[in-house]
């Protein structure tokens, strides 16, 4: 009896000590931010929750080949191409600028993303959300020259809340809210205003290669000229460059373009290919 | 039989909390050295670190998303790709001290034994600790080599020459006095 006591006193106390010392440690892992809930700062056309880090410019290629079933006359769209050339800079942690111009409809464009609330690990938030905001100027020549035409007709604007949940290491869901207001529309029959909801994911297939996909869907259709916009693709990542390739029914990169003027039909073949490039720089570090 | 027993712990407990050392700002840095223009290297100023006197016992805690790199996106490689800090949010280092001289007043290098939790991987080590009692405080730095190899973390070929598997850790804790 007397030795039991001793043995258990002995061994349980080293036991004891051991343990407890992690005890005296707060574990606080739960609370931590989950780290890159998309590789890119778009999901494909749209945007995704992330944001260039303080410091980091990133630069993006994007290109949109023409559609496939253009035949082999056209190589399957790789002789026409439209692109997108975007710089993005991280001003603050959570807040980013950025300038694009994009070769559909010559429009140049101006953006504003900042990082509302960043999903936690177990604890805390379960989502991260995101706004952004872009303003878009069309820079065509005037189509009538004669008529008095206003330096306003030429703009636009997108407003978007990207709320985004990374469910484990593999899978990322985004629902995003969307509003975007045309100053001047083509025919009467358009609206000025108009909602959308875009939802988008990726899976990863290896640590480095994910497989995406997002759709928008237009409430308030203005005309059935219009279509809504489904973009499947891969992220590839390889160091400084993530690659995106993919196919969609939008030849526009910009969210006016894909959200509200997408006129390709995936059931005609109206697909184009498209890829985007992204390299990031780090200008300042601390 | 009893009061024997009760006397016994207590004089014992009492004794085990007296000789505890802890922190929360540990800092471990690492480095992999390569001839690559942007090394890799980041630093953690949020280990937690304990060690008991009485019985030689150490225990850290490595958060890995407190790991910060000068670069953002060597950052989310590092956390996504390599520890997977998703799956494993921590690493933590439990072990005992070989022999514990009784006077600490003067730096003595003395060795760890003990096992190493990171990435999945549980792993026998010896590291070396240079331990010193100053101004009350008890001062434990250490500098040793890790293989990623041996913790299950894959290099690719595409990036060996920018990372090594041979990784320098140093560590640097200053410990206080539990009251």
């Amino acid at each position: 009896m007397r030795i039991l006591f001793l043995f258990t006193f002995i061994f349980g106390a080293q036991l004891f000590a051991q343990d407890d010392l992690f005890s005296l440690l707060d574990d606080d892992s739960s609370l931590q931010e989950v780290s890159a809930i998309f590789k890119g700062t778009r999901v494909i056309n749209g945007q995704s929750v992330e944001l260039p880090a303080k410091g980091v410019l990133q630069f993006v290629i994007e290109h949109r080949f023409g559609t496939l079933n253009s035949g082999a006359y056209e190589l399957w769209g790789i002789d026409q191409s439209t692109m997108r050339m975007s710089l993005d800079y991280g001003l603050f942690d959570g807040l980013a600028i950025g300038v694009a111009r994009n070769s559909f409809q010559k429009t140049f464009e101006a953006s504003l993303k900042t990082s509302l609330l960043k999903q936690k690990r177990t604890s805390g938030s379960p989502i991260s959300i995101t706004a952004y905001a872009a303003t878009f100027l069309n820079s065509f020549r005037w189509v009538k020259p004669e008529r008095e035409n206003l330096f306003s007709s030429r703009l636009s604007y997108a407003y978007q809340l990207m709320l985004a949940r990374k469910f484990n290491q593999s899978l990322s869901l985004q629902l995003t809210p969307s509003y975007i207001h045309r100053n001047l529309v083509e025919t009467k029959a358009m609206n000025n205003d108009y909602m959308a909801m875009g939802i988008g994911g990726r899976y990863k297939i290896t640590k480095r290669v994910s497989f995406n996909a997002e759709y928008f869907y237009q409430f308030n259709r203005p005309v059935e000229d219009f279509t809504n916009s489904l973009s499947l693709g891969f992220d590839i990542e390889t160091g400084g460059h993530v690659f995106q390739l993919h196919i969609t029914n939008s030849q526009g990169m910009f969210e006016r373009a894909f959200i509200g003027e997408t006129t390709g039909k995936w059931s005609e073949g109206d697909i184009y290919f498209g890829f985007n490039i992204s390299r990031v720089f780090t200008l300042s570090r601390d | 039989m009893k009061k024997i027993f009760i006397i016994s712990l207590l004089l014992s407990a009492s004794q085990v909390m007296a000789q505890r050392y802890m922190t929360r700002n540990a800092e471990v840095y690492f480095l992999s050295d390569t001839p690559a223009i942007e090394v890799v290297e980041a630093t953690n100023k949020q280990v937690g670190a304990v060690i008991d006197l009485s019985n030689g016992a150490i225990a850290f805690q490595i958060q890995m998303r407190a790991f910060h790199f000068k670069i953002a996106l060597m950052e989310e490689h590092f956390n996504e790709n390599y520890v997977e800090s998703e799956v494993y949010p921590k690493a933590t280092f439990r072990g005992s001290f070989m022999a514990l001289p009784n006077d600490l007043s003067q730096e003595n290098n003395l060795i760890v034994k003990g096992s190493m939790d990171f990435h999945g991987v549980q792993k026998e080590m010896e590291i070396p600790v240079r331990l010193q009692m100053k101004d009350g405080a008890l001062v434990a730095e250490s500098n040793f080599v890790l293989f990623c190899s041996d913790f299950g973390i894959k290099i690719p070929k595409l990036v060996a020459d920018k990372l090594a598997n041979e990784i320098q850790v140093v560590v640097k804790a200053t410990l206080n006095e539990i009251q």
